[in-house]
């Protein structure tokens, strides 16, 4: 279960401040996927990172399983998988040198290590790259391995930013098929995400977020109801043309 | 913490020891060009040097006694001219028009050479030793006629006897220098490292995804900072020993 509180966040530069966040709260509960929609630069991966606990929010607050993420952050952090399309993992060190890295980094025993990542190679399909070094591996195969590498712990919680991004229709539906089981193993999935069909596909509930205000939350049947209309990319065109952000539309 | 701090440590460490350029050029790199820069520079200089002391020096030498341009022959090959040259390997001397070398009176000699010529420096080098000779021979003869010599003028005669080993006498510059070699080393050999592990790895996005695990700041920071300073150290040894092979070469 994770529950965003009325987070803010500003960053400042030498000429301006930059709201990110302004208020936003929404929920998700365990065994759901929540998707955050929104366009570049509209806050979505500052928001998974206050989740994360990479960044701490000006106001508000996130729990995850009843944790507060800049209080109680090791124990946040025992809980979650964070996974964003930055992330990404270069050297020489194989797949199977990373799990082992991350899985002594997360304090996992040595027999549960070996099982995990038994699991994890066989569910990904990483049999035939896992001893190979990472910079060798294509762009699919990293984020296998990046996803690997983010769930070698186990977590009840999973963020993924954009986890589909820059990867081939098999990669994305290996991506997407994972999360889906994911979530059928009571766990909770929040990803962000500017692809709307895929979210569409796969989230329970979506909030739709513009210039850092979190405009829109709910069910696809909710939202559909709302704006009458039968497709999230409409509703997402529709406010976005509201706000200026689309022309000649 | 310290645990946390060892295991990321390693990783560093297996990740450079698996890397075959980061090896090369940690490790291997310095020890090959250290030679090959102090090497090319002593060969250089040498040459240069030589090549300093085998040119014939266009002299433009006025009112001087032959007594001098003998002993002057001994120090630089040399040929008369004129006029003032535009060449590198030029230098010019005069001599007042009248002087007496049995007179206390000083002889006012004076040298023209160009500063921004390698060659007319090093002429300058030889014919102030020249003049230096000729000076001693100058005063050993008016010396001579109250019966003493030059070593008259000295009446202590210093002795130096060195008491330390054999195999350690000389190693006092290089112990004074090794210190501070070392340190440049060491520090030019992590800058590179210590850049690429810390926002060379934030810029590779490699960085959130060791933030979000069960790992304190701290440990991380140690972990890396044990990691540069060992690389550092191993790039100091490596260049090191590319010196000491050069000194076995030479």
């Amino acid at each position: 279960m994770i529950e965003v509180s009325g987070i803010s966040k500003k960053f400042k530069t030498k000429k301006k401040v930059v709201s990110a966040l302004e208020d936003v709260s929404f929920s998700c509960e365990d065994g759901k996927i929540f998707g955050l929609l929104g366009p570049n630069g509209a806050g979505k991966t500052t928001a998974l990172r206050i989740m994360a606990t990479l960044l701490k929010p000006d106001s508000g607050s996130v729990k995850v399983s009843g944790y507060d993420t800049v209080k109680q952050s090791t124990e946040v952090r025992k809980r979650i998988g964070f996974l964003t399309s930055d992330m990404k993992l270069s050297g020489n060190l194989s797949p199977d040198e990373l799990m082992n890295f991350f899985g002594e980094l997360n304090h996992i025993s040595k027999e549960q290590l070996g099982s995990t990542k038994e699991q994890l190679v066989h569910y990904l399909g990483m049999g035939d790259f896992v001893s190979k070094p990472v910079e060798k591996l294509s762009t699919g195969m990293k984020q296998k391995t990046s996803i690997a590498v983010s769930l070698i712990h186990n977590p009840q919680v999973i963020i993924f930013d954009e986890p589909t991004n820059g990867l081939d229709i098999i990669s994305s539906k290996v991506v997407t098929d994972f999360l889906k089981d994911f979530k059928k193993q009571g766990k909770t999935v929040i990803i962000s995400t500017h692809i709307m069909p895929e979210a569409e596909k796969l989230c329970d509930t979506i909030g739709l977020i513009f210039e850092g205000h979190l405009i829109e939350c709910g069910t696809k049947e909710e939202l559909f109801k709302k704006y009458s209309q039968d497709s999230i990319e409409d509703i997402f065109f529709a406010l976005a043309e509201e706000r200026g952000l689309i022309k000649n539309v | 913490m310290f645990k946390d701090s060892m295991i990321i440590f390693k990783k560093e460490m297996k990740n450079i020891f698996k890397d075959k350029r980061s090896f090369f050029s940690i490790i291997i790199l310095p020890f090959i060009l250290m030679p090959i820069i102090f090497g090319t520079i002593g060969f250089v200089s040498n040459s240069q040097e030589k090549g300093a002391q085998e040119t014939t020096y266009i002299l433009q030498i006025k009112n001087a006694p032959d007594e001098f341009k003998n002993i002057l022959s001994q120090f630089i090959k040399f040929e008369e001219t004129q006029s003032i040259s535009e060449e590198g390997n030029f230098a010019a001397l005069e001599f007042p028009q009248t002087y007496n070398t049995d007179s206390l009176e000083k002889i006012n000699v004076k040298v023209l050479f160009r500063s921004t010529s390698q060659k007319s420096s090093f002429a300058l080098g030889q014919i102030k030793a020249a003049l230096n000779a000729y000076q001693n021979l100058i005063l050993q003869k008016n010396l001579e006629k109250h019966d003493l010599s030059l070593d008259d003028l000295k009446p202590i005669n210093i002795s130096e006897v060195d008491i330390a080993p054999k195999e350690s006498q000389g190693t006092q510059f290089l112990s004074m220098m090794v210190p501070y070699m070392l340190l440049i080393y060491i520090f030019a050999g992590a800058m590179g490292i210590g850049m690429d592990t810390t926002s060379g790895e934030k810029e590779r996005g490699g960085l959130a995804a060791l933030l979000v695990n069960q790992v304190s700041r701290t440990s991380i920071a140690i972990g890396k900072i044990l990691y540069v300073i060992v690389t550092g150290m191993l790039n100091s040894v490596s260049t090191f020993g590319g010196e000491e092979l050069l000194i076995n070469i030479l």
